[in-house]
């Protein structure tokens, strides 16, 4: 049997957050009913194709905001995926969840019922002031309501995202936000630096302003180094840049992407690699419909992967994670010894501070995590 | 004098840049018919991509046209072009040693520029017959009355029959070939004397060797002739002769008066060095003709691969663009921080900015280009003088007696009411102020003495920024005179950077050393460590910035699984990478070389 992971989209949301850049809509409701349809009809297309020989080992549903569509749409696509695919009886269910959703204990209890056994829940930040300038569609109390609804609705996985690192923000606010989070208790907590992306509302307000983005990198740096001391004090383990778990919580599906194991993605604008190729569906909502209805595939290229690209991938992707690139796991997928082929990279890494070595593996240092991208472009070819 | 002989006309066309040269080129191969309309690409003669897209002519092209005149005859018209520009005047005077006649292209909107004039007295130097002609005389724009009295009163041309036309709507051209069959004289020379051909020219074709551009003066030479090189003695055995027609179009010999071409299995550029005469092994001419001025290079910059491994590869691109403009000069040369790379001389600014584009277009290379420099004469306590033309060479102070540098004669055209201004400018520049005419009401000439080491450093492009644009330039050098300079050294993050030093005036060192200092702060990227940027002279420190250090370059967004997303930022960011030069520690954008020229006022 084959392991394999699958990703879900759901792109809708109440309003859009002012940073976000994903593939999600906040004016297209109207569009809920006939994709859904559309998915469903995807996730059929792939059974031929994840035939008896695969079983689903991780499920990530992710958004947008899969707790806004109705919660009886997430029912009845759990309901596809179990009579369509061999999903493992230990499979990691995970939900993206915003408190502005549906988050009532009832709701949580649907969820849960339906197969949902873990939730990722968007917080971004404690205060109500900083929730408000980026757009957030809820309150703390708000979400500190939907947890406790969560909690008894009986999930006992929980995940909280919140975000750091915007112009002018006070250290000690989110030191506040990180310490509020400690305090629910949650198993898992995701802790992003805020990358401005392009076409955003941010973005434009920060050129409106004229604000210099790398003017905020002390602050941010600051913020991310107390953060990961306070969350380490407190029983969270960092096991990649932006994410840390109680032991024996770390998410299996996002791990997955980490260690370039195969996942489908279904859905608009959605990511799968199989075979040792990189697909990804269209990100206009009418080409997939369309796409669905006519050939049940909505897939707009393929990336098919040489050996070069597929080492890349893999060292760059593990250099994220707080383990490093393993040598054991190296040689089994490459046949080479590591050390052997990255000898002067790995040389230059440790000598500029970046990265260190234990017995059977290279990782980032604290200074390489604020230089990630150094460390990895190392690894790049061309 | 043979009948054919009496029906050549070899011209060539001059003119400032932009005044349409080409374009009238163009209309004459049409008129008579060389190429068809339909076949032609615009500007035949500047076939360089580079000469098309900048539209300026860097290689001079020789073309034979047939044309039949209103006196019922048949004349052999051999348009050999020039380059236009100010850079090229020696390319230029090449050209118009094989002519009788040339054709000066005024703007009918603009008037008479500064390199109008300076072609004008190349010409009187050859002793040409100078037809004027007035081109773009179909835009609305156009002062024809004006521009007429322009070339009467500042250049002193008869102006009584001048044709006037556009070149681009091609109005007119008749009468610009009616003038050179009528004005311009056929060349004299003897086809009976031992033969004396001028070469003017040359390339180099992988398939067939050396290609030489003749101008026979005296004597025929004819295929399976044993020609010799009268500079070196070398001979060599005609394989083909032929004219510029249609490419190349072999004929069974040439005479007396005619211009074309020769190949002789020639396989080393060297061998036809332009300027030199050819005759016959046998029969040889006691004199050969006047040569050329040697060319002197005027400007000299370190070229350096970005990756050090493009060693070789810059080599041969070197050696081939030196083919075909011998005008360019490379030896080896290293520098600490570069390592392995050449010093090259060219004869301007302009010059050098087209190798060095012509590099990394048309050999894709990625190269670093140190800051230019003059040539100084470099008096020795010990009674030697040298010359420098880079500042890693320079000896210490102690050593020095005293230092000389080129001064230009700079002639500048521009209209009255930026005299104020430009007067500024040039005594900011150390300029002496030489004299000024008025052209007409509102235009001048203003003449100034001017120090090379000041023009390069960005006069040009502040002439035409403080004027709109309406300022001309032509400088020759005039003389080497004492001066007090001293060698500006740039410190990266504590070092000495070879290639960033210059040879500066005492007075300017300060405030040059806190401009380059601002600049390379912008140009440089933040690095993972701050970066002291210091100007010193001697071991003494003038200006300092300091790059701040990044703090960080980390990208921990899960983007879902667009692992592709990722890792192609991660390619783009190495692409970025790859074009910098890594001095010491740190990374140097090949734009902080060339920026340390751009200083703006």
């Amino acid at each position: 049997m084959r392991k394999i992971s699958l990703y879900i989209h759901i792109p809708f949301c109440k309003k859009k957050c002012i940073y976000c850049d994903f593939v999600s809509f906040d004016d297209s409701d109207e569009d809920i009913e006939p994709y859904f349809s559309a998915l469903f009809e995807e996730i059929r297309a792939y059974k031929t194709i994840l035939n008896a020989e695969y079983i689903i080992d991780t499920i990530f549903i992710g958004g947008g905001t899969p707790n806004y569509v109705e919660v009886r749409y997430i029912e009845e696509l759990m309901g596809v995926i179990f009579s369509t695919f061999d999903v493992d009886k230990d499979a990691e269910i995970s939900m993206e969840a915003n408190p502005c959703g549906h988050s009532s204990r009832e709701d949580f209890e649907r969820y849960r019922k339906c197969g949902v056994n873990r939730l990722s829940i968007g917080l971004q930040s404690a205060s109500d002031d900083m929730l408000r300038q980026i757009g957030r569609q809820h309150t703390k109390a708000e979400f500190d309501e939907a947890f406790k609804n969560a909690r008894s609705a009986g999930f006992d996985n929980i995940n909280v995202d919140i975000i750091f690192g915007f112009y002018n923000q006070d250290v000690l606010e989110f030191e506040n936000t990180v310490q509020y989070v400690i305090g629910t208790g949650c198993e898992h907590i995701s802790c992003y630096s805020l990358k401005l992306e392009e076409e955003t509302p941010l973005y434009d307000l920060y050129m409106d302003e004229g604000i210099d983005i790398e003017s905020e990198d002390f602050e941010d740096r600051m913020m991310y180094h107390t953060s990961c001391g306070m969350l380490e004090a407190n029983g969270y383990v960092q096991y990649e840049l932006s994410n840390f778990a109680k032991k024996g919580y770390a998410c299996r599906h996002n791990l997955n992407y980490w260690d370039i194991k195969e996942y489908i993605g279904l859905g608009l604008a959605a990511h799968s690699y199989k075979d040792k190729a990189r697909f990804f569906n269209t990100s206009y909502m009418d080409e997939y419909l369309q796409g669905i209805e006519t050939n049940g595939s909505a897939i707009e290229d393929i990336e098919q992967l040489d050996k070069e690209k597929q080492e890349e991938e893999f060292i760059i992707m593990a250099l994220r994670k707080t383990e490093g690139v393993r040598f054991d796991e190296y040689k089994k997928r490459f046949g080479e010894k590591f050390l052997d082929k990255y000898k002067d990279e790995t040389n230059y890494l440790i000598e500029a501070g970046l990265a260190a070595l234990s017995k059977n593996s290279m990782y980032l240092t604290d200074e390489g995590k604020d230089f990630a991208n150094i460390a990895m472009m190392e690894f790049i070819s061309n | 004098m043979s009948d054919i002989q009496s029906r050549i006309r070899n011209f060539s066309i001059i003119a400032h840049i932009d005044h349409g040269k080409s374009t009238l080129a163009d209309r004459l191969i049409e008129y008579t018919g060389l190429i068809s309309q339909r076949d032609m690409v615009s500007q035949v003669l500047d076939n360089m991509e580079l000469e098309r897209e900048r539209g300026i002519t860097i290689k001079l092209q020789t073309v034979r046209l047939t044309y039949k005149a209103e006196d019922g005859e048949e004349y052999y018209l051999n348009l050999i072009d020039t380059p236009g520009h100010v850079d090229f005047t020696y390319e230029v005077s090449r050209s118009l040693a094989a002519c009788e006649g040339a054709v000066l292209v005024v703007d009918a909107t603009q008037g008479v520029e500064a390199q109008t004039l300076a072609n004008v007295y190349l010409a009187l130097e050859n002793d040409l017959e100078i037809i004027p002609v007035l081109n773009k005389i179909d835009l609305i724009s156009a002062e024809p009355e004006r521009v007429l009295k322009e070339i009467e009163d500042v250049i002193g041309l008869y102006t009584e029959g001048t044709p006037q036309i556009s070149a681009k709507e091609g109005l007119n051209i008749k009468d610009v070939l009616e003038a050179i069959v009528t004005r311009v004289p056929s060349p004299k020379g003897d086809a009976g004397a031992p033969l004396k051909a001028l070469i003017f020219d040359s390339y180099y074709d992988s398939y067939r060797g050396v290609i030489v551009s003749i101008r026979v003066m005296d004597g025929q030479v004819s295929t399976k002739d044993k020609i010799k090189m009268m500079s070196n003695g070398k001979c060599f055995e005609v394989d083909e002769i032929g004219l510029f027609q249609n490419g190349l179009h072999p004929v069974a010999k040439l005479s007396a008066g005619e211009v074309g071409y020769l190949t002789a299995s020639i396989k080393n550029i060297g061998d036809t060095s332009v300027g030199d005469t050819i005759t016959l092994e046998k029969n040889p001419a006691k004199a050969a003709l006047p040569g050329y001025k040697k060319v002197n290079s005027m400007v000299y910059c370190g070229i350096y691969p970005v990756d050090g491994n493009n060693y070789e590869d810059l080599k041969d691109a070197l050696g081939k663009l030196n083919l075909n403009d011998a005008s360019l000069l490379y030896q080896p040369d290293t520098s600490a921080v570069l390592g392995f790379g050449f010093r090259c001389g060219f004869l301007g600014l302009l010059h050098m900015e087209i190798i060095q584009q012509r590099l990394e277009r048309e050999f894709n290379l990625d190269i670093v280009a140190t800051v230019p420099s003059v040539v100084y004469h470099v008096a020795l306590t010990d009674g030697t003088v040298i010359d420098v033309d880079n500042p890693t060479n320079m000896p210490p102070a102690v050593k020095i007696e005293y230092m000389e540098e080129p001064i230009a004669q700079a002639t500048m055209m521009l209209p009255t009411e930026y005299v104020g201004s430009i007067m500024e400018l040039c005594q900011s520049r150390r300029g002496i102020y030489i004299g000024m005419n008025y052209m007409e009401e509102n235009r001048v000439v203003l003449e100034y003495e001017l120090p090379l080491n000041e023009i390069i450093y960005d006069f040009f492009d502040a002439l035409k920024s403080r004027t709109k644009g309406y300022a001309s330039l032509d400088y020759s050098i005039k003389e080497y005179k004492k001066s007090e300079l001293v060698k500006l050294d740039i410190l990266l993050n504590g070092e000495i950077v070879d290639a960033l030093s210059f040879i500066v005036h005492r007075e300017k060192a300060y405030e040059r050393g806190r401009k380059v200092a601002e600049k390379l702060k912008n140009e440089i990227p933040r690095q993972m460590f701050e970066i002291p940027i210091q100007a010193a002279i001697g071991g003494k420190i003038i200006a300092r910035e300091t790059v701040s250090a990044m703090r960080k370059d980390v990208l921990s967004k899960c983007y879902g699984g667009d692992i592709s997303r990722k890792r192609k930022l991660l390619e783009k960011q190495k692409e970025g990478k790859k074009k910098m030069r890594q001095i010491g520690k740190v990374q140097v954008p090949q734009e902080a070389f060339l920026s340390v020229l751009k200083l703006d006022e």
